[in-house]
């Protein structure tokens, strides 16, 4: 049931979550008491109540000088820890087995990352595999994080884990690793290279190779993805004869210096 | 040594019931109790695990054809279900990308599929048919309890181009030692480096006990295979197989009727749901049928070191499994359909042509 509490009372009660929400209902909606109830866990003398969200709504509500605001009421009884995150999330799946491995799986993340997924900025599967990271180095790399896109902020957390853990990093090592990468001009081509250093060497024999014949002129060469095959493709737009013959003059140049280097990338080089 | 998990809970459908392999092992396993169910889907969801063993008989197509890999060349072998599932626990087991929530299957009849390649070997008496039971799950893990190889192996024991392979981690061949017309079935045996079998591959048999097993099926009449399958790259990979490589002298070379080699592969389906393991530190790559593998030049390299050290071994023809044709070129200078000695192992068969 819905009720009215004195705002004075409900903002002395704490989160439930160590995060906060940050949409909120416009000004003048809200003047008009146009927002959901904020929902309350009561969970009598079991450790206290707690707010499942609003927290951000009541420092506004505060600010438009409410005294009285909209209260959802659930007691302890009615509403699992769970149901409390997915009211938080507004993120339901229909199948209650999947929602309650995914929230015990959701407990297991320490707060940063269970702020990202809450945020929505990172899947549950990406944060479960780095939740072994020490806090100190998430928090380092957390500003960076918010900087990127969804996929890419996977790909970097991804790639960050496996270092660490390829390399045996410790806490210290690993702070040093987020430091230099978030003061790196390019973060994640610099962590992609620590991460693929083979690949990473591929690409740089096949540009010293290539880029020299090739640049300004217009050709584009192309390895195959990663190296894997052999079949290389050859780009360039012209529009008169002369500027085809051109082209094919360069790629003379070029064609008669690639087969070492084609055999190597694509066979034995390492 | 026992490898296999005891079922926590068995259920069985009815016309399984009575079949002499179900017979068989509830007499091994003493007796337990067990439930019938019409399908799997009865069994209640919170048993529907590696735990429980679910016994059948066979409904639907018996004979497939190896499902291979897009872009990748297929060496036509044809697969026959007769065990689904395993809990030896490989770490790196391709069916943990689909079968975790499904019991350990047992299809308990094997007569349909002896019949199905009945009917493909005189449908194509000039061609070899191979053919094998490992392809989900070990041929041989709870073999010993059900006897399933037995009856496949005299099924077809008469016919000269059928090569019925059994594949295992396990020493379980025991049981097969005295059967008087086996054919031309193989008994073969995966093979890795002795650290990835102790760290990766749960709780199948060590490597020496492996290659001991081999001893006693060649001694029985018994040719043999090995797969280097899948060859991880971890730092001295190479003194660590070359370890293996020379146990693998033990066994008469003229059993060994072929060798293949695959490097770990694996789909990023599969990768989610695998630990991290330090093997999967090394560098993977996207190839063209989605799954991930060492980078090309790294599995050439491998490839023709085991080439190299393997050949000195034996004349068995030495293939590779799910691999590109540039890799093969690479290792081999050629395909393997213009090469005589994998002519025959890559000889396409049709399984789908009806009797
Ligand atoms: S033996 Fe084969 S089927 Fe069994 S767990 Fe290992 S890889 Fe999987």
């Amino acid at each position: 049931m819905v009720e009215k509490m004195a705002l004075g009372e409900l903002s002395g009660i704490p989160p439930l979550f160590p995060f906060q929400e940050k949409y909120i209902t416009r000004e003048e909606l809200l003047k008009k008491e146009i927002y959901p109830p904020i929902p309350l866990w009561f969970r009598g003398n079991k450790g206290g109540d707690r707010m499942i969200w609003g927290k951000v709504l009541v420092e506004k509500l505060k600010e438009l000088k409410v005294q009285e605001v909209l209260v959802r009421k659930f007691s302890s009884d009615e509403i699992t820890v769970s149901e409390a995150m997915i009211l938080w999330t507004g993120l339901e799946h229909p199948n209650e087995e999947w929602n309650s491995y995914r929230m015990k799986d959701f407990d297991l993340l320490p707060t940063p990352l269970q702020q990202l997924v809450a945020e929505m900025k990172l899947d549950l599967k990406t944060a479960l595999r780095v939740r072994n990271l020490p806090l100190e180095i998430i928090e380092i790399l957390n500003p960076f994080l918010e900087t990127l896109s969804y996929s890419q902020r996977r790909i970097f957390l991804r790639l960050f884990f496996e270092v660490f853990q390829r390399d045996l990093l410790d806490t210290r090592e690993g702070i040093a690793l987020a430091i230099q990468l978030v003061h790196s001009s390019k973060p994640l081509e610099e962590l992609y290279q620590i991460r693929y250093p083979e690949l990473h060497r591929l690409e740089q024999t096949y540009h010293a190779t290539v880029d020299p014949v090739l640049k300004g002129t217009g050709i584009q060469v192309s390895p195959p993805p990663y190296f894997e095959g052999a079949r290389f493709k050859v780009e360039f737009y012209f529009g008169k004869s002369d500027q085809l013959k051109k082209k094919a003059q360069i790629l003379q140049k070029l064609s008669e210096t690639i087969d070492p280097v084609i055999e190597q990338l694509t066979h034995d080089t390492v | 040594m026992t490898q296999y998990k005891v079922p926590k809970r068995i259920y069985v459908t009815p016309e399984a019931k009575t079949l002499p392999a179900v017979q068989h092992a509830l007499r091994i396993l003493g007796h337990p109790p067990y439930q019938m169910v019409e399908n799997p889907m009865e069994i209640p969801k919170e048993h529907q695990n590696q735990d429980t063993l679910f016994v059948t008989s066979y409904r639907g197509q018996t004979v497939h054809k190896c499902p291979g890999s897009r872009g990748h060349l297929c060496c036509n072998y044809l697969t026959i279900d007769l065990y689904l599932g395993c809990t030896l626990g490989c770490t790196y087991c391709i069916m943990k990308s689909y079968l975790n929530f499904s019991p350990l299957t047992v299809y308990a009849d094997p007569s349909p599929s002896i019949q199905r390649i009945r009917s493909l070997a005189s449908q194509y008496p000039d061609k070899a048919i191979r053919i094998g039971s490992g392809e989900t799950g070990d041929s041989l893990l709870l073999d010993p309890i059900f006897q399933l190889s037995r009856q496949l192996i005299e099924g077809v024991s008469d016919l000269p181009n059928v090569y019925l392979e059994l594949k295992t981690k396990t020493t379980h061949v025991d049981h097969l030692l005295d059967i008087p017309m086996k054919g031309n079935a193989l008994i073969a045996f995966s093979l890795n480096a002795r650290e990835i079998q102790e760290q990766e591959e749960g709780s199948s048999a060590s490597i020496e006990e492996r290659i001991a097993a081999a001893l006693r099926a060649a001694e029985a009449g018994y040719n043999l295979a090995f797969h280097f399958d899948p060859i991880v790259r971890f730092p001295g990979w190479q003194e660590s197989y070359l370890y293996t490589i020379y146990r693998l002298k033990e066994v008469p070379s003229d059993r060994i009727r072929w060798i293949s080699l695959g490097t770990l592969r694996f789909t990023g389906a599969l990768r989610d749901r695998m630990e991290d393991r330090p093997y999967l530190f090394e560098e993977f790559v996207p190839c063209r049928d989605g799954k991930y593998r060492y980078l090309q030049p790294i599995r050439i390299q491998m490839y023709r070191w085991f080439l190299k050290e393997l050949s000195a071994l034996t004349n068995a023809p030495i293939y590779l499994c799910m691999e590109s044709v540039d890799v093969w070129k690479g290792v081999y200078g050629g395909l393997p359909m213009k090469m005589d000695s994998f002519r025959d192992i890559f000889k396409n068969i049709p399984c789908k042509a009806q009797s």
